[in-house]
């Protein structure tokens, strides 16, 4: 494989950094994009599945003639009906089906194949389940308390990755200790300790999550699925069904949204059961009812942090507790208490630390990993505290945070060593445009928050192939999520190939066809992938030369690649076309083509600070702010953004445009979070089932937002590129409240930022006063 | 997810639309917008086996103005009050509610008196007719009847009308000299249902002094509420700050609201006192501007 290092690589040529249009937009905007539910397969039956209407129940007996004989019913597939095999990420604790007991409302407990959908619907509604419900255990500290229910009785039997932290209702936990953190706190002039929560909010991605399973000679079991990550179903879905991942072929259809809701396997697991029960290929389409129901969603936090600070505004220890409500299964939770110890502690110097965080077990539904997960949790504590300590020691929220940020040789948490950071140029250009301590009319306030990310790493490999046409292939097994990445994958492969960038045709994300890839998730798809990229890219860059070089009797090093022609420097009419010289390979030993492959480097950090870590160091960092102006109503405590501002380090801006959209989408999101979005739960029964009963926020909801993008390149990107994906969600909810409290001096501690919270807190402002 | 089965039925009459629900009862329904119908059925939360959708019945999309009243025929769309001109200057409470009616493409089939005949008490344009006084027609086997809005409203999406009826006309009084109305909506998102909105509809003799008001309530109990007690102590006094203060402290006592997503019964009731203040302002500003 090409090094990353290949001589032979270019420059940056004239596509890096420029907004080209994405390569799927043209069939997305007229219509002619094929989504994961356009797509159909000739003789599919239509699946549907029957779900817990308990949160915790013991399931006495299932009763399916009802079902079965309901006209146009092919298969009914209950828990009992399947080998006992469980599925998870870091601990297997998942069936396909329920078996004996349910965990959460809207846990699969059956399901129909039937000839037609209405059938299906029909059948599901006729299965009738005796049920002896069970008390639920609806927060995670109601499943910490002593003698509370447990959630997996048998959890010590699960099989679960060795370094996971478990106990009882906890299914994974993670600490960072630095330092004297009782000294440091001791030491301090202030302590400050503060309380967070927040609340489950919803990926609501416009397309429910759809698969298509088929068993397809000779055993082959292909599934067409809106999936983030093919190579994870082609993992888990062997391994319930007792088949060689081989024999798995999962394609990644187009995807109608998913930020991070369409990681973990949602519904293929099941439509492929229904599949092999019927030996014909079922359809499962989910309703936005059962998506509200059984996703997985982000996580509600309880945050806890004491903050020691000497008198001149310089921190000097942290303490940081944080629960997480994993819901009744793993899913992602056991991993991400580790991102949430690297957020909590902040982009600060802080010399003594002790922060840990634990995912707990409760009967809801399985929280999981939405864009940049734990973050806007983490920052909203961490960024709202800032400010309350910068406003009691009567320092300026800017300047306070000027003092504490990381810089150039510093260590972050885990003991990582920063280069290049730009968090004070993106505080700065923040504060600047949203015109940082200007005067201001009443009830309108301005907020400011910073936070840091990672660029997940793991490995790309991508196929590349050269035609007699002069256009390329690239095969990846990254999906395109919606975010463009794999546009600005093709303008780095067109760029390093001299070709322009709608010659290059991306397949993508197919397990059997396309080569293993970590997956569209963690902002690390243009990093990843187009590292890869760059490295086939230089490999067939270097076979067209030698053979380009033999037609032109040129010397390689002579040679240049721009528009589809090879030609020699100073002698630009002696040139080749870059076809010819594909007909040419063809000739010869069957035409050009390649493989890159590229793992992101390692960060170091002091493995003895961490405990329990599955995401010890953020990878290629980058560091945002946000500044936020807005206006509160004082009567409702109605908050209206009124103009946003990002200023984000992307490293190396490869699709100005692309990056802008992923900014002002993720802030979107983040300000949906911030003051309406809520799965809301009454107990452990979840009260939003539509996009009527939930809160996202629309057009009209939405201020002005403006991407100020920073370039500091990072050492390991394409270009310098840094993940740009997930960070423009992390940092809104504490912006916003900051705004809100230098509107109306009433700070909210919980998310939502809801009109009747923030009258609230302004009521108890007053009352405090009085 | 899909509707139930159902037999659809587009008559040609009214005579024949009533006819079907002569035929059906309880089993039919009317589909005139289908902005709340269709979205039921597809939860599969109404299961009608008859739709009988009177899109094609010739001559049930009027709005004017006649003998003293604004008739408002079973086909008008809440676009076409949001456009209209007309209606945005004599009908400003009219004008506003259509406006907030969940999001443009909607409002361009959504009808003014399928919002009523629903009878969600979260929809906007009840809470607006109580204030404005309206009565509604409703054609049967036997003709037609008016139903004044105050006995139409029987219960959480009930009404007065008979399984045999169709609700053909909204007919709403014309203001009174000097004359101002407001609609205000307190709404999670752009488009939303209420979290609790007010309507008010106020006369003023040429001194100022109120001599007429209305004041209805959106999503502050089971069923639309018309705050008598707030609109009695209007009823004589300049609106001055006091008044609408204390109107809307009695249109709060008179709301009955209950905890949901959207906020707590303590909440919503604190939003119909401000809301109810705010909307009296506006209304008898409109109301002075008039003169």
């Amino acid at each position: 494989m090409a090094a990353a290092t290949d001589g032979l690589r270019s420059p940056a040529g004239p596509l890096i950094g420029r907004s080209v249009p994405r390569l799927d937009g043209f069939h997305k905007a007229t219509g002619r994009f094929a989504y994961g539910t356009d797509v159909v397969v000739a003789g599919m039956l239509h699946g549907r599945v029957a779900r817990s209407p308990y949160p915790h129940a013991r399931i006495r007996a299932i009763d399916t003639s009802a079902a079965l004989a309901t006209p146009g019913v092919v298969a009914v597939v209950t828990g009992r009906d399947l080998p006992e095999r469980r599925f998870g990420a870091l601990v297997k604790d998942e069936t396909v089906l329920a078996v004996d007991v349910v965990r959460y409302v809207g846990q699969p407990v059956a399901a129909v194949a039937a000839l037609a959908v209405e059938a299906a619907i029909e059948a599901a509604a006729r299965i009738a389940v005796e049920y002896d419900p069970l008390p639920a255990v609806d927060t995670p500290e109601a499943a910490l308390r002593a003698g509370a229910p447990l959630v997996h009785e048998a959890w010590t039997t699960y099989v679960a990755h060795p370094q996971l932290i478990r106990a009882g209702n906890v299914c994974g936990a993670a600490t960072i200790a630095k330092g004297d953190p009782s000294r440091g706190l001791a030491d301090a002039d202030h302590v400050f300790e503060d309380v967070f929560t927040t609340e489950p909010v919803h990926q609501a991605y416009l397309e429910p999550r759809v698969a298509i399973a088929a068993w397809e000679p000779p055993g082959v079991l292909t599934v067409h699925s809106n999936t983030q990550l093919p190579f994870e179903a082609q993992t888990v879905l062997a391994d319930l069904l007792g088949i060689p991942p081989g024999r798995v072929r999962v394609i990644t259809t187009g995807i109608g949204g998913a930020f991070g809701g369409k990681l973990r396997v949602g519904v293929e697991h099941i439509a492929a059961v229904l599949a092999q029960r019927v030996g014909r290929p079922v359809r499962i389409v989910l309703t936005m009812a059962e998506e509200f129901a059984a996703a997985y969603p982000r996580h509600a936090m309880r945050i806890t942090l004491r903050t020691g600070v000497r008198r001149d505004g310089t921190i000097v220890a942290k303490e940081a507790h944080a629960l997480l409500d994993a819901g009744a299964f793993g899913g992602s939770s056991p991993g991400l208490p580790s991102v949430a110890t690297l957020v909590l502690a902040g982009p600060y110097r802080i010399p003594h630390l002790s922060i840990e965080a634990t995912s707990v077990y409760t009967h809801k539904q399985n929280f999981g990993s939405y864009r940049a997960p734990t973050g806007p949790q983490c920052a909203f504590a961490v960024e709202s505290q800032m400010d309350m300590i910068a406003r009691r020691l009567r320092l300026d929220p800017l300047e306070f945070r000027l003092r504490n940020i990381v810089r150039d040789g510093d260590e972050g948490p885990s003991g990582q060593v920063f280069g290049k950071v730009s968090l004070e140029a993106a505080l700065r250009k923040a504060a600047a445009a949203i015109g940082w301590g200007h005067r201001r009319q009443p009830h309108h306030g301005k907020g400011l928050a910073c936070s840091w990310w990672t660029t997940t790493g793991g490995p790309s490999a991508v196929y590349a192939r050269l035609h007699a046409d002069g256009t390329a292939t690239l095969a990846t097994g990254c999906a395109e999520i919606g975010t463009g990445a794999l546009t600005a994958v093709a303008q780095i492969f067109a760029d390093d190939l001299g070709l322009p960038v709608e010659n290059v045709t991306l397949i993508s994300a197919d397990t059997l066809a396309t080569p293993y890839d970590h997956g569209a998730q963690g902002s690390r798809s243009t990093f990843a992938v187009g590292n890869a990229a760059r490295a086939a890219a230089a490999d067939i860059r270097r076979q067209v030369l030698g053979l380009a070089a033999e037609v032109l009797e040129a010397r390689v090093s002579d040679l240049g690649l721009r528009d589809g022609r090879v030609y020699v420097r100073g002698t630009p009419s002696r040139q080749v076309e870059l076809g010819d010289v594909v007909r040419l390979a063809m000739q010869r030993h069957g035409g050009l083509v390649s493989s890159g492959t590229f793992v992101a480097p390692a960060t170091p950090y002091k493995t003895d600070c961490v405990s329990g870590h599955f995401y010890p160091a953020f990878h290629a960092p980058s560091f945002h702010a946000h500044a936020a102006e807005v206006v509160v109503d004082p009567e409702t405590g109605t908050v209206r953004a009124l103009r946003y501002v990002v200023a984000q380090d992307v490293g190396k801006a490869i699709n100005p445009r692309l990056i802008e959209g992923q900014i002002e989408g993720g802030v979107v999101q983040g300000l949906g979070q911030a003051l309406r979005e809520r799965i809301a739960y009454q107990g452990a029964y979840p009260l939003v089932h539509n996009f009527s009963d939930y809160a996202l926020p629309r057009c009209g909801d939405v201020p002005q937002i403006t991407s100020i993008l920073i370039e500091e390149p990072s050492d390991s990107g394409p270009h310098g590129a840094r993940g740009v994906g997930e960070p423009p969600i992390i940092t809104p909810p504490a912006a916003i409240a900051n705004a809100v409290h230098d509107a109306v001096g009433a700070r909210v501690t919980d998310l939502p930022l809801s009109p009747e919270r923030v009258l609230r807190a302004m009521r108890g402002r007053l009352e405090g006063a009085a | 997810m899909i509707p139930a089965a159902f037999e659809y039925h587009a008559p040609a009459s009214l005579a024949d639309a009533v006819k079907l629900l002569g035929q059906h009862g309880d089993e039919a329904k009317i589909l005139s917008g289908g902005q709340s119908l269709i979205p039921l059925m597809k939860l599969r939360l109404a299961t009608p086996r008859h739709v009988v959708d009177i899109n094609g019945i010739a001559g049930l999309d009027y709005l004017k103005e006649e003998d003293g009243v604004l008739r408002i025929g079973a086909l008008v769309r809440e676009a076409d009050l949001e456009d209209s001109e007309f209606i945005r200057a004599r009908y400003p409470l009219l004008h506003d509610t259509s406006r907030v009616v969940a999001d443009p493409l909607v409002r361009n089939l959504a009808t003014v008196c399928g919002n009523l005949a629903h009878a969600d008490p979260a929809n906007d344009h009840p809470a607006a007719m109580l204030a404005l006084g309206a009565e509604v027609v409703a054609t049967g086997p036997r003709g037609e009847r008016r139903i004044a809005i105050t006995s139409f409203f029987t219960g959480p999406f009930a009404t007065a009308l008979r399984g045999d009826e169709v609700l053909t006309e909204v007919r709403v009084p014309v203001p009174l000299p000097r004359s101002g109305g407001a609609y205000l909506k307190l709404e999670r998102k752009v488009g939303d249902f209420a979290t609790a909105a007010v309507a008010v509809q106020v006369a003023l003799d040429p001194a100022g002094t109120c001599v007429h008001a209305g004041v209805g309530l959106t999503n502050a109990g089971t069923v639309p509420i018309k705050a008598r007690r707030a609109e009695g102590f209007l009823r004589g006094k300049p609106l001055d700050d006091a008044t609408v203060r204390r109107a809307g402290e009695l249109a709060a006592e008179e709301a009955d609201p209950v905890d949901d997503v959207r906020g707590s019964a303590a909440y919503k009731r604190d939003l119909v006192r401000v809301l109810t203040a705010r909307a009296l302002r506006l209304a008898a500003g409109r109301a002075g501007a008039g003169r």
